[in-house]
Parts: C-alpha cells; sequence; structure tokens
C-alpha cells in the first residue's frame, strides 16, 4: 500500500503541475495564457523575438503562383507577378505575414464573435455587432460578389494567399496575440474581406444623431432651427458652389411623417467620440510651382497599432500601382500609378435611420403598417462563450430593419434600424480599387468608382495629363426634405427611402475653375442639390480653412503642401478669441485672469505641441459649452439630447446678443452674454492655474493604443501638435492615419508618404512602429516606387520568391 | 555521477526533440521513460530531471532574447510586472525544470515499485 502511494503521490502531482500549466488562468485581473506552451523556449513567446528579416533570397514552394517580393528598409513589399491573380495571392501572403492577428482579430469582433475568444466581458459588444447586423450584410454581399467571376477569382486568389501563410504556421510561429489570448489563426475568405467592408461601413456611415436631435426638437422647440442648422453659415462645400447638377427629382414632392416624440428617449445609439476627419486635395497645372499636378490625402482614423494601412507596391505587366491597403482586402485603397492619383476621405452622410415601431400588444409579435398589423419575424444568434455556456440572442426584424432599441418599462414601442447596409447593390466594391489601381486617365477612374457603394466618399483625382476632379461617391438615398433627420414614424409605409441616386447624379466636379479640388468631410454641396441628404458627421472648419489657404496662395509646392497638412491653425479661435476678449473687461482682472487674458491675446491661434494658450483656450470653451447648456447638463436627460455644436454656439454669440442659454441656471441672477463669458473665464482661469505647466501636447495626451488594448504593445503617450477642427486634426486617439504627397510629373510619380506605426505589426519587431517618429514630426518618407527590375534590387535586401 | 551524466545528456537530448514532436508537457513523459530506464533513486531523480531541464530551457530562453533586435521579451516582461529577461527566463526554467522533475520522479518511483 504504502508502495503504490509513493508511486501515485508523483504521478498525480506531475499531473496536476502540467494540466495547471495547460490552461489559462488569471493574476489578479489580469487574465494570463497556458504557462507551460507560452514559456517554452521551443514554442513559446520566445520565437516571437526571432529577426524576421533575413538578407537573401527566401524561397516559398507549392505555391501554386509566381512573383517576387521585394522588401524594403522600411519592409514595405513590393510585389511582382506576371498576373493580377499571382498578384493578389502574393498580396494576402505579405498581410498574412505581417497583420495576421489584426485582420483576423477584426473580422471576427464584426461578425460578433469576440466572446468566444474573450469570454464574457465582450457579451454586450458581440450583441451590438450581431443586432447591427454586419456579418449578415457580409453574407449578402459576398453571393453578389460571387455575380462578378472576375473579381471573385481575384479575391480568392488573395484568400489563398493568406491560407497559404497560415497553412505553414505551427503555434510557435503565432502572432504574440495569439499567445496571450490562447486561440488560433482562422482561414481566410471572400466573406472574411466582406466583414472588412462592413466594419469601415461601420465607423465611416454607421453614425446618426436622428434620436438625440428628436429629443433635442422637443427640448428646445422653436429654437432648434435656430441651434441646430442644417447647414453652417462657415460651410464651403466639398463641390464648389455654383456647379450645375444636370437633373432634378420629384422626391421633394413626397411626404414623409418624422415622428415628433412626446417624451424624451433615454438611449444613446452610438456613443462613439465623433470628430474624426480626413483631408484631401489636389492642385492643377496652374496652382503648382513645379506646373505638374499635386494630390495630397491624409485621411484621419483611429490611431491603433497594428496600424490601420498597409502600405506595398503592385507591379504586373497591365499596371504599377503604389499605396495603402487595409489588411484583409485586396489591392491598392489609397495611391498611385504611373498616371493617375487618387485619396479619399468619408462623406458623412446620414445612411442610419430610425423607425419607431408601434407595437400591437405587450407580445411585440405583430406592430402596425398603414393601419394593418404586421408580423415580425426574428434571427436567433449564437454566440459561443470561452469558460460560458453559449449565448442565445434573438433579434427581432421588421420590414424596416431589426429592432435595436426596445423601451422595456412600457414595452409601448420599440425603435427599428434600416442602415445602407442592409440593402444589396448589383455591384462588387472590390473593382473600384482593381478599376482604380490600373485606370489611365480621368474616363477610367469614374468608370471605377461607380462601383463603391458605401461609405460615401469623396475620391479627389490628378493625373499627370493636367487633370483634376472630385466626386462624392456612394449610394445616395433618394430622400424627402428632412427625411431620417428625426425618428420616423415606422407605422406609414411611405415613409421608406425612395431608391438611390443614379450614379451618374452624384456630385461631382472636372478641372473647376478655382484650379483646386478638396474636401475634409464638410458637406457635399451647397444647399441647391436637388436630393435632400442630411448630417451623419459632416465637419465643416477644416474645409473652409483648406480652401482659403488653397485659393489665397497663387503656386505651391511640395513644401508648402507638407506644410498645409501639417497644419495646426484654428479657424474657430480666429471667428470667436477675439470677440470673447472684447467682450471681458479686463480692468477688473485679478492677476491670475490677467495672465490668461494676455496669453490669449497674444496667441497665434495654432495649437502647437508645446503652445500653453491652446490649453487656456480648450478649457475656457468647454467651461463657456458648459455654462451656456446648463439648462441640459443640468438635467439628468442631458446624455440623450444633442447640444448645439461649439461652432454654432461660437456664432450665436456673436450674432444674437440676447438668448435665454446665457443665464446660468445654479444662479440666482440673471446673467446676460458678457457675464456669461466673464464667469466662464473667471472658471477656467481657476482649472488652467492646475495644469498651466502642461504643454498642449501633454495636456491633450496623443496616445496610440494596440488594438487589443495591451498597455505592452501600445505608445502611452506622444507629443503631436494639432486638434480637433484644424487642418492637422489630431486628438487623443485619432490623426493623420496616412499622409500622402503625390506629383504627377511627365517621368513617373514622385510621391511621400508616412503613417504613425509601422509595416510589420508583430509587437516588438523592429517594422512594428518605426515610423511613429517621423508621423510626428510631419516628416515623410519618398516613397520608392519602382519601374525596373534594377530599382527593385536596389531598394531590397529581402528577397521572397514564390513558385 | 556517471550516471547521473549521462541521464542529464540522454535528458536533455530527448527533451528537446521532442518538443520539436509533440505538446510542451511531453517532457513529464520523456522523464519519466528515461528515469525509469536509468533506475535512479527518487530524490537523485527529481533533483537531476530538474536541474537538466531547468539550464535547458533558461539558458535557450535567455540566448534567444538576446539574439535579436527585437523588443517582445521586454514587453512581455512589462505584462508581468516588469520582470527581465533574465527573471522570465528563470520563470520558464523553473517550469521546465519542474515538469521533467516531476516526471524523473514518478518514472523512478514506478521502477523501485515494481523491481520490488
Amino acid at each position: 500500500m504504502k508502495k503504490s502511494i509513493a508511486v501515485i503521490i508523483p504521478s498525480i502531482l506531475c499531473l496536476v503541475w502540467c494540466i495547471m500549466l495547460s490552461k489559462p488562468m488569471a493574476l489578479k485581473s489580469v487574465s494570463l495564457p497556458p504557462l507551460g506552451k507560452f514559456f517554452s523556449p521551443f514554442i513559446g513567446f520566445w520565437h516571437n523575438s526571432i529577426e524576421p528579416y533575413q538578407t537573401g533570397l527566401d524561397q516559398l514552394t507549392n505555391t501554386g503562383v509566381s512573383g517576387k517580393v521585394y522588401f524594403d528598409e522600411r519592409a514595405v513589399p513590393h510585389i511582382q507577378a506576371s498576373t493580377q491573380e499571382e498578384a493578389y495571392f502574393i498580396q494576402g501572403y505579405v498581410h498574412a505575414l505581417h497583420r495576421l492577428w489584426q485582420m483576423d482579430f477584426s473580422s471576427r469582433a464584426a461578425e460578433g464573435r469576440i466572446s468566444e475568444i474573450i469570454g464574457i466581458k465582450a457579451l454586450e459588444f458581440d450583441k451590438t455587432k450581431r443586432r447591427k447586423g454586419l456579418a449578415e450584410a457580409a453574407r449578402k454581399s459576398t453571393e453578389t460578389w460571387k455575380k462578378f467571376p472576375e473579381i471573385y477569382s481575384l479575391l480568392e486568389a488573395y484568400s489563398k494567399g493568406v491560407n497559404y501563410y497560415i497553412d505553414h504556421l505551427s503555434y510557435k510561429d503565432y502572432p504574440i496575440e495569439y499567445k496571450l489570448m490562447n486561440f488560433s489563426p482562422e482561414h481566410w475568405s471572400p466573406y472574411r474581406s466582406s466583414l472588412f467592408h462592413k466594419s469601415m461601413a461601420e465607423i465611416l456611415c454607421g453614425r446618426d444623431q436622428d434620436v438625440e436631435l428628436s429629443n433635442a426638437k422637443l427640448v428646445f422647440g422653436e429654437d432648434f432651427n435656430l441651434l441646430f442648422p442644417e447647414i453652417d453659415p462657415l460651410t464651403d462645400p466639398v463641390i464648389p458652389t455654383g456647379t450645375p447638377w444636370g437633373f432634378h427629382l420629384d422626391s421633394m414632392n413626397h411626404t414623409i411623417h418624422n415622428d415628433p416624440i412626446q417624451q424624451i428617449i433615454p438611449v444613446i445609439l452610438d456613443s462613439t467620440e465623433s470628430g474624426l476627419g480626413s483631408n484631401n486635395w489636389a492642385i492643377g497645372r496652374n496652382k503648382s510651382s513645379s506646373s505638374n499636378p499635386i494630390l495630397c490625402n491624409d485621411p484621419h482614423l483611429s490611431l491603433n497599432l497594428p496600424s490601420v494601412w498597409y502600405e506595398q507596391q503592385i507591379i504586373t505587366p497591365g499596371y504599377n500601382v503604389y499605396g495603402v491597403s487595409f489588411a484583409g482586402i485586396p489591392g491598392v485603397v489609397i495611391g498611385f500609378n504611373e498616371n493617375i492619383a487618387w485619396g479619399i476621405t468619408n462623406a458623412g452622410w446620414d445612411v442610419q435611420d430610425w423607425y419607431k415601431i408601434n407595437w400591437t400588444d405587450n407580445s411585440r409579435t405583430q406592430y402596425y403598417v398603414d393601419g394593418k398589423k404586421e408580423t415580425i419575424s426574428s434571427r436567433i444568434e449564437k454566440i459561443l462563450v470561452n469558460g460560458a455556456d453559449a449565448v442565445l440572442d434573438t433579434i427581432l426584424l421588421t420590414r424596416w430593419g431589426p429592432i435595436v432599441y426596445e423601451d422595456k418599462k412600457q414595452a409601448k414601442y420599440g425603435l427599428a434600424m434600416h442602415w445602407i447596409i442592409q440593402d444589396s447593390f448589383n455591384v462588387n466594391e472590390l473593382k473600384t480599387f482593381v478599376g482604380l489601381n490600373e485606370a489611365k486617365n480621368y474616363t477610367d477612374y469614374r468608370n471605377a468608382i461607380k462601383n463603391f457603394s458605401y461609405p460615401a466618399q469623396n475620391l479627389a483625382y490628378a493625373d499627370k495629363f493636367g487633370n483634376i476632379a472630385l466626386t462624392v461617391q456612394g449610394q445616395m438615398p433618394i430622400k424627402t426634405l428632412e427625411q431620417g433627420r428625426f425618428i420616423l414614424d415606422g407605422s406609414l409605409s411611405s415613409n421608406i427611402w425612395h431608391g438611390f441616386l443614379p450614379s451618374e447624379f452624384v456630385p461631382s466636379c472636372l478641372n473647376p475653375s478655382r484650379g483646386f479640388i478638396s474636401s475634409a468631410n464638410q458637406k457635399s454641396t451647397a444647399n441647391d442639390f436637388p436630393n435632400y441628404y442630411n448630417n451623419g458627421d459632416f465637419r465643416d472648419a477644416r474645409g473652409t480653412m483648406i480652401n482659403r489657404l488653397l485659393s489665397a496662395q497663387k503656386l505651391w509646392s511640395v513644401e508648402d503642401l507638407k506644410k498645409l497638412q501639417a497644419n495646426d491653425y484654428s479657424l474657430l479661435a480666429e471667428i470667436a478669441l477675439p470677440f470673447l476678449l472684447k467682450s471681458i473687461d479686463s480692468t477688473k482682472l485679478n492677476v491670475k485672469e490677467r495672465y490668461v487674458f494676455q496669453l490669449l491675446k497674444n496667441w497665434n491661434y495654432n495649437y502647437d505641441a508645446n503652445s500653453h494658450e491652446a490649453v487656456a483656450f480648450d478649457i475656457w470653451i468647454q467651461k463657456l459649452m458648459k455654462l451656456t447648456w446648463d439648462e441640459i447638463t443640468m438635467d439628468s436627460l442631458v446624455k440623450y439630447t444633442a447640444i448645439p455644436s461649439e461652432q454654432t454656439t461660437l456664432r450665436l454669440m456673436k450674432d444674437q446678443a440676447h438668448l435665454k442659454y446665457y443665464d446660468i441656471k445654479s444662479t440666482t441672477e440673471i446673467e446676460d452674454l458678457n457675464q456669461l463669458i466673464q464667469i466662464s473665464l473667471d472658471s477656467s482661469v481657476i482649472d488652467f492655474n492646475l495644469v498651466m505647466d502642461k504643454t498642449w501636447a501633454e495636456y491633450k495626451g496623443t496616445h496610440i493604443d494596440h488594438m487589443a488594448r495591451i498597455p505592452a504593445f501600445s505608445i502611452p503617450f506622444i507629443a503631436t501638435s494639432g486638434s480637433k477642427d484644424i487642418i492637422n486634426a489630431c486628438w487623443k486617439n485619432w490623426g493623420p492615419s496616412w499622409r500622402m504627397i503625390v506629383e504627377l510629373t511627365k517621368d513617373g510619380p514622385k510621391a511621400l508618404g508616412v503613417y504613425p506605426g509601422g509595416q510589420d505589426g508583430r509587437p516588438g519587431n523592429i517594422h512594428y512602429m518605426d515610423m511613429v517618429e517621423t508621423w510626428r514630426k510631419g516628416e515623410y518618407y519618398n516613397l520608392q516606387y519602382c519601374r525596373s527590375e534594377n530599382d527593385l534590387k536596389n531598394i531590397s535586401k529581402t528577397i521572397y520568391q514564390f513558385e | 555521477m556517471k550516471k547521473l551524466l549521462a541521464f542529464s545528456f540522454v535528458l536533455i537530448v530527448l527533451c528537446t526533440i521532442s518538443a520539436y514532436l509533440f505538446d510542451w508537457w511531453f517532457i513529464a513523459v520523456v522523464s519519466a521513460i528515461i528515469s525509469y530506464w536509468f533506475s535512479l533513486s527518487r530524490w537523485t531523480a527529481f533533483i537531476t530531471g530538474f536541474i537538466s531541464i531547468f539550464l535547458l530551457w533558461s539558458i535557450l530562453s535567455y540566448y534567444m532574447s538576446i539574439d535579436s533586435s527585437s523588443k517582445i521579451i521586454d514587453m512581455v516582461g512589462s505584462i508581468f510586472q516588469n520582470t527581465t529577461a533574465i527573471q522570465l527566463s528563470l520563470v520558464s526554467g523553473l517550469i521546465g525544470g519542474i515538469t521533467a522533475g516531476l516526471g524523473s520522479w514518478s518514472g523512478s518511483s514506478l521502477k523501485l515499485f515494481i523491481k520490488s
């Protein structure tokens, strides 16, 4: 007995130890991966330190394609292949090589499958994605894409390239995030590329204020139109005012019924911070000091590691294109070739509308449409949860779309969402990029982009022949005046969108007389456009500023344009600050207040990294906003009500000396505008004194987070200039995600570019964040546009050969 | 002594090979089989098994951390409350060492049991 115990004890100990180290565990609040394999020097994290770039030729066999990749000194792949399919196979391979975890994780996120990996804490996240129906839309799009076999085969080739990489991996080669989060890569497919497209749609056209504005209309009553103008007087639209539209619609004759609400709807359906912005512009020969057209683009997105963009060159016998792509989608999204250059910014139309559903009774199975009862259908989503049982979520579907919000207390109504991604368009969006990559002229460009359905984009164009153009491309719902600005009555079938604008009518301009085109997320057109569209996320100040500067200077060089992309000048401060300071009686200020007053008086309105003035101004404006709208902010329902923008508030203060909102609620007196401004300054000086040693960069605190918010893989602080609503729109966690300048010379394109990250998304790698400092300083890299075998050999030490 | 060195040598070689073929915990099985074969006393088996694989795992780990331009080891260190590369190597060593030690102990115990 004793002897057998002597055998059993160590065996059990050994077994328990091995099982313990084979399971994930938690240390305080940190969840740890299975430590045995994680720490093994043979397969564990130690392997992630292996140097990936060996000098010389690396042969990849049995790929089924032939071609080469030349990696330059920033690990930008220059792909050379004899057919487009082969090129896309190789692009899939290099995307996976550098960004596998990123593309895999983001497509799972869009699908609502994160609980599968990290457990119950992601359940709400997954539920939201599934209610919005991203995966459902991706499945539908994939079916449509199949109708275009010549393009679908490219998506398949791309997927094969990704999968070739995945199939040659074992645990030891997995990116570190897989090891930490304890899951494995999944095979790629065109469906997953489509998921990525839907997640971009969510970021760029999944935004609206319909509920908040409905609440605001209730709260502000007759002042609503004053406080929330459809188009701000500051706006200088994307397509120059006066451009003929060449069509008219009778949609304005339809009547629609917004549903005036009786009480505040206590819900926020979109909590993402607004203010993301992007710029693009192109100057024609007459504005260019070299007489070459120049195109610039800096899309602003959330700042993450691995970076959202991926740089590459693709050379096939048919074309030679350079630019940035999304890991997950084949082709180049922003870039240039021998003949043309193009860039994008978000158009910002509201293409997500809400319909109030009136239930027939508490069972919530039927609702009224045109006085008749209609029965809902449902979709059951099974969400797998790591470490717990699967969760079933029933999604109720109406004729408008899924019910995303239900009034649980009263069970009287629900809000159904109609979002553009639920509509089917007979196009393959990829055709846009395939077409642009090989486009030779303006006609090719227009033909390519008409395949782009959503998120609508301001597509800037320039070619070496001297043409410049801008098209606001996307499916624009045909709407009646104010349709979809507020919650719509879901019991009237006539409240449906009246189809979509034919693609030849989308707002566009070619070679405008002012000599340049530009866009910066402002309203696409002046109010005379024959179709109604409203604000999903329009920004005005940047566009106006860009146009002012481009108009003012006669000739522009590449050096000037670099400075323009980094321009930190605030139009809002220029408009508001002199007026605000004039309202202050400087003789009554104490020492500290006078210091701030003088500081601001001498400010040049630039949000420089080391500015103190910008800090003081920012604090003052926040205080002023808070005190002005205190009738809303003091109320517990504030968060459900839209508040007038800073831009509108400051303009009103200049234009209207007497508004009841200037009174400060918490005081017994009735304040006027001057008192409000004075009190806001006094109170902001107190706050400013607490941070007065901080520069603007320190106060703002820009940071670049790892996508899974792992602090070790993130940059906690980076000293940047810039702010919201200025050309260099760089905020806490978003900013210029790719800066590009392309000059189209007779001898081929000359281009500069930079983004805040690095090509190789594997944390710790030398190319994980090697471009960040260059980006921070507002500097650029010369993009190595290779045109011959010799060029390729000159820029590269590491070459992969596919056989 | 010679026997111990031979045991240690065989253990290190076979554990290395098994790492490329099987799951990480297979070193416990390998250690058990070899210590059974070598007929060591329990205590000696544990200690020798532990030391051999502790050295293999920790030295190999540390070697991989110095032979690289990558910053990943420092990053992982900061996840584990700012541990250094040396400390992380020691943790690796302990994990491998204890696994092999327990395996060796089990193998030698089984041999003694069967012999008696």
